[in-house]
């Protein structure tokens, strides 16, 4: 008798951290299977399998009663070969590597017209019905002045709106992008401000087309008045101005 | 070689299919897909480093960029990828790393109509994925190049009808133009009409091949209601074996153009942007070290970048197989964990909602092909 529990609890002994070597081992062999790594399946709990599981249980967004530590290794080793095993084999497959970004700079996904209006003293009693308009190109290098498009646009409580548009630069220019990406105000001391799509190019037949740019107006050097008929500047690029130039009844 | 003399020198391309055709398309799916087809393989080391992994900078001195945009502390995008960094910071785009369709054999020719057949067992495939995705979504494939790209041909009898005049094409049938446009309504009529138009106006027709502009025009044109739902654009060159580049040269240049047409496609489509979803798709990465030439050769795994609303959780996705020596594919390419056709499956079925079992089986041939669709799609 005496032998036989003797026997026995060397038994438990034994088998005690047997069985906790083999959870340990169980968790590794199925992380071993997935995105996430938790060295080498020897059932011997170090820090690679502890963070895999704690990786791998973030991505799983769920928990197990009596947590994921290495005292728990047989309830964890028991889901995983449960009847949810292979969905959550599925979900490990791979890793999510989450974004944490710190971005810095401009916002480039912003809508290119946009603009901030709360400094601008918008002409509130400005109405007008019917304005023909020219977008005019300046070039720095001669003395050559070309129309880059005309049409037509009204002004309410200060608010411009384009209702026709031709372009005369070919390429990708078309009349509804000027309907649509017009930001523009009159302001109380006579000019249009605001930011505005543009096309800087000419482009002649067989040649490669070019997207369009952006500019803000007014141009800092901003001179006369355009209200109610006369011409807002703005700066293009390195090689060339624009305009437009206003004529309202 | 500054950008509009690099641009008149590519020969990219784009070509819009799916339009809905009165009569054939039964209930129209909601989203919209584009295909971004980089030829010559997209180095995914260089366009999103694995700066967390210690053997980076042993087996690549050169090759990863010096001032990388850090995403998580493991991964990072190339500083061109300033656009699609923001995309990510805004959930509406994803990364899959060590990736590509089961091809090994480094063929230009043969991964490229792999990567469109989208059957990699070698057979003479006829059609694309993503034509045969438009088959079972019922949405008829007609594109308007001069030829059909292999990736959207589908089975559809319709798509024999090839107008073919934007790219180019120097004999135009005008009858066959203007016989089309009378038979529909809505956009695909103003679009067979102006095809017309320009054949019978002009002999040569303005050749549009600067990649951001056709991404500009693509979407515009997908944005319509009665538009197409399917694009392909075809940015070439990736093949850089010598003079790769790291912070500046062509590879560099080039990821900067998928930014920029990832950017223009955006807001082409305004607010479509919301249901739509665009992938990369590359016949195959490159080497993981620099040759003797500072260029990288054929290899194996690459990166696929997607962005678009329709994405929900934005991330850098992988199992990674690591970069010592033992865990390279043959000693020398990143290893594919994952079978890119699994990415497109999930792109398609967020798109034009079919079913993973269906989009596996009809569309890949490949039944047991894994769903990934949780991982970035609602």
């Amino acid at each position: 008798m005496r032998l036989l529990v003797v026997s026995l609890v060397v038994v438990i002994a034994w088998f005690a951290p047997d069985q906790a070597r083999a959870d340990v081992r169980c968790v590794q062999a199925f992380l071993a299977e997935t995105a996430f790594d938790p060295g080498p399946v020897d059932g011997l709990w170090g820090r690679k399998t502890g963070d895999a599981l704690t990786s791998a249980f973030a991505q799983l967004d769920r928990e197990v009663e009596g947590g994921i530590g290495r005292n728990n290794t047989d309830a964890v080793c028991a889901l995983f070969s449960g009847p949810e095993g292979s969905e959550i084999a599925d979900l490990l497959a791979l890793r999510i590597y989450p974004i944490s970004l710190d971005i810095d700079g401009d916002d480039l996904l912003a809508d290119p017209t946009a603009f901030d209006f709360s400094k601008v003293k918008v002409a509130e009693d400005a109405n007008f019905g019917f304005c023909s308009f020219t977008i005019k190109r300046y070039l720095f290098s001669e003395d050559v002045t070309d129309d880059i498009a005309t049409g037509t646009l009204s002004i309410d409580n200060g608010w411009v709106s384009v209702t026709t548009a031709r372009w005369r630069t070919g390429g990708f220019a078309q009349p509804e992008q000027l309907v649509e990406q017009t930001n523009l105000a009159l302001t109380t001391d006579g000019k249009l401000v605001g930011r505005m799509i543009y096309y800087e190019r000419f482009i002649p037949e067989g040649e490669v087309f070019e997207p369009p740019i952006y500019v803000t107006l007014p141009a800092r050097h901003e001179k006369g008045p355009t209200y109610p008929a006369g011409e807002t500047f703005f700066h293009a690029n390195g090689w060339s101005e624009g305009s437009i130039r206003l004529f309202c009844r | 070689m500054d950008r509009r003399t690099f641009l008149k020198l590519s020969s990219a391309s784009a070509v819009l299919a799916g339009f809905p055709v009165p009569g054939l398309t039964k209930t129209l799916p909601k989203g919209r897909i584009a295909v971004l087809f980089l030829e010559g393989g997209l180095d995914g080391l260089a366009a999103v480093p694995p700066i967390g992994d210690p053997m980076l900078s042993r087996m690549r001195r050169n090759l990863v960029a010096s001032k990388p945009l850090k995403v998580n502390p493991f991964f990072a995008l190339h500083p061109n990828l300033k656009v699609f960094a923001q995309l990510l910071g805004r959930n509406q785009a994803a990364v899959f790393h060590a990736t590509n369709l089961p091809y090994t054999r480094r063929s230009h020719f043969e991964g490229q109509r792999i990567a469109q057949t989208g059957d990699p067992s070698g057979a003479e495939t006829m059609t694309g994925w993503l034509g045969r995705a438009m088959d079972q979504a019922g949405i008829a494939g007609r594109a308007l190049t001069l030829d059909t790209p292999l990736l959207i041909r589908g089975t559809t009898d319709i798509d024999s009808f090839y107008p073919a005049s934007l790219l180019g094409s120097q004999d135009p049938d005008g009858a066959l133009l203007a016989l089309i446009a009378e038979g529909h309504d809505g956009l695909t009529a103003r679009t067979f009409a102006k095809l017309h138009e320009k054949a019978m106006a002009s002999e040569s027709l303005p050749r549009v091949r600067d990649p951001e502009g056709l991404a500009l025009a693509t979407g515009r044109a997908m944005r319509d209601p009665e538009g197409p739902r399917v694009t392909m654009i075809r940015i070439p060159e990736f093949d850089t074996h010598a003079n790769q580049g790291t912070d500046i040269g062509l590879h560099p240049e080039l990821i900067g153009l998928i930014d920029r047409v990832i950017a223009r496609f955006r807001e082409g489509l305004g607010p479509v942007w919301n249901e739509t979803v665009l992938l990369t798709l590359t016949e195959f990465g490159r080497t993981v070290r620099e040759n003797g030439s500072a260029g990288t050769d054929h290899g194996y795994g690459s990166a696929g970048l997607l962005a678009g609303g329709l994405i929900s959780r934005a991330g850098v996705i992988t199992n990674w197989p690591g970069l010592a020596e033992a865990d390279l594919w043959e000693g020398r390419d990143l290893l594919s964990t994952l079978d890119y056709r699994s990415v497109c499956a999930a792109c398609i079925e967020a798109a034009l909602g079919l079913d993973h079992d269906v989009i596996a089986d009809q569309v890949f041939f490949a039944p047991k092909l894994r769903r990934v669709t949780p991982y970035i799609f609602g």
